[in-house]
């Protein structure tokens, strides 16, 4: 199935969107559902976990658009409720059987076996993946703090004091995070790719 | 943040350190910054791979996510069902305080039902006043005899047993 990305989904990072957009529960999903749902299945690694966070992501953010005050972007806002929610999932028993049900499911990355990117060549698309799987398959080894700092810094691309304040964490304390993932994902990916 | 400070910080790590194996910290610094345009360092091939497998991974998951988010039902009768609940927050807090208080009512009457089943407990009868006044009498008489049987024996205090006069046998009477 041909798809097509969204060129408001590809420039959101960056951008403000006007308090309005808040108000309406389907085009925040829209906008930002997709990756959201790309940062959370990398978090928790289980799709229908990660739909249903996202979902709860959502809902929870429609809820109380009034206390957004407009200080952060509105995805650093979203994120910031998403990483909540994930913890609180991590401290749950359901996540437990989730992680467990993971341990023996078919690994997470067939995410990007399901795709193919048009207009390139399937030796292209072969290695692409490839290397999304060796990512994916460092990303692993993290732990929960340092793997959510690495997507936020280098698969959304968000700044370091947006992810402070998503992370409700001193700049100091991502960038320690950060580097040790940066380590840890260069020693798998660095030498190989 | 500037950022021709921050081409010019990556410009400058770029280098001094290129020549060299990078630090972690140099290298999460370079991977979230533009790709360069020299390939002559052997460090920056390293950067490169990284910055590319990061892209692979980030394209290849969003088009995951994408498509996936494209099945997704729409949230907007969630938020209805929701916002009748907490639309009409006054007479449902109302229903449950009234639920409550007759509940609460209930109990309390029915403990008092049960507390006035129970029987009265039995407690003595009030004695009266001259069966204290007798009660005292004899008490009065005990003591006296007591004390008079107590009295040392005669030989202990060196008298005869003749000079010492017959024992009164005292009656209680009651």
């Amino acid at each position: 199935m041909a798809y097509t990305l969204h060129a408001d989904v590809l420039k959101f990072a960056t951008q403000d969107r006007p308090a309005t957009e808040l108000d309406d529960i389907d085009l925040l999903a829209r906008n930002y559902r997709p990756r959201l749902l790309r940062f959370v299945m990398a978090s928790v690694r289980d799709e229908d976990l990660a739909d249903t966070i996202v979902q709860d992501t959502l809902l929870k953010a429609y809820r109380s658009r009034e206390s957004f005050r407009g200080d952060c972007s509105t995805n650093t806002w979203l994120t910031g409720i998403a990483v909540n929610l994930v913890r609180d999932h991590a401290r749950t028993q359901k996540f437990k059987f989730w992680r467990k049900a993971h341990a023996t499911a078919v690994d997470a990355t067939e995410m990007a076996n399901h795709l193919r990117a048009e207009g390139t060549s399937p030796e292209g698309t072969l290695l692409a993946r490839e290397k999304a799987g060796m990512v994916h398959a460092a990303m692993a080894q993290l732990s929960p703090n340092q793997r959510t700092i690495f997507l936020m810094r280098f698969i959304e691309e968000m700044e370091l004091a947006e992810i402070s304040t998503a992370m409700s964490m001193p700049v100091n304390t991502v960038k320690t995070h950060l580097h040790r993932a940066v380590k840890a994902v260069r020693a798998k990916v660095g030498g190989t790719v | 943040m500037n950022p021709t400070r921050t081409q010019h910080e990556d410009a400058t790590l770029r280098d001094d350190t290129f020549s060299r194996e990078l630090t972690d910290e140099q290298m999460a610094v370079l991977l979230a910054a533009a790709p360069a345009n020299d390939t002559t360092f052997e460090a920056d091939a390293e950067v490169r791979a990284m910055q590319a497998a990061l892209r692979s991974y980030r394209t290849e998951t969003l088009l995951w996510a994408e498509r996936r988010s494209a099945g997704q039902p729409s949230l907007a009768p969630l938020v209805a069902r929701n916002r009748f609940w907490t639309a009409a927050p006054q007479w449902a807090l109302a229903a449950i305080a009234l639920v409550t208080i007759s509940v609460g009512a209930f109990h309390l009457r029915e403990s008092n039902n049960a507390v006035n089943d129970i029987p009265a407990v039995q407690t003595f009868a009030q004695t009266s006043t001259s069966s204290l006044a007798e009660d005292n009498r004899l008490l009065s008489q005990i003591d006296v005899a007591l004390q008079y049987d107590s009295a040392p024996p005669a030989s202990i205090q060196g008298k005869s047993a003749r000079t010492v006069p017959a024992v009164r046998s005292i009656e209680v009477t009651n």
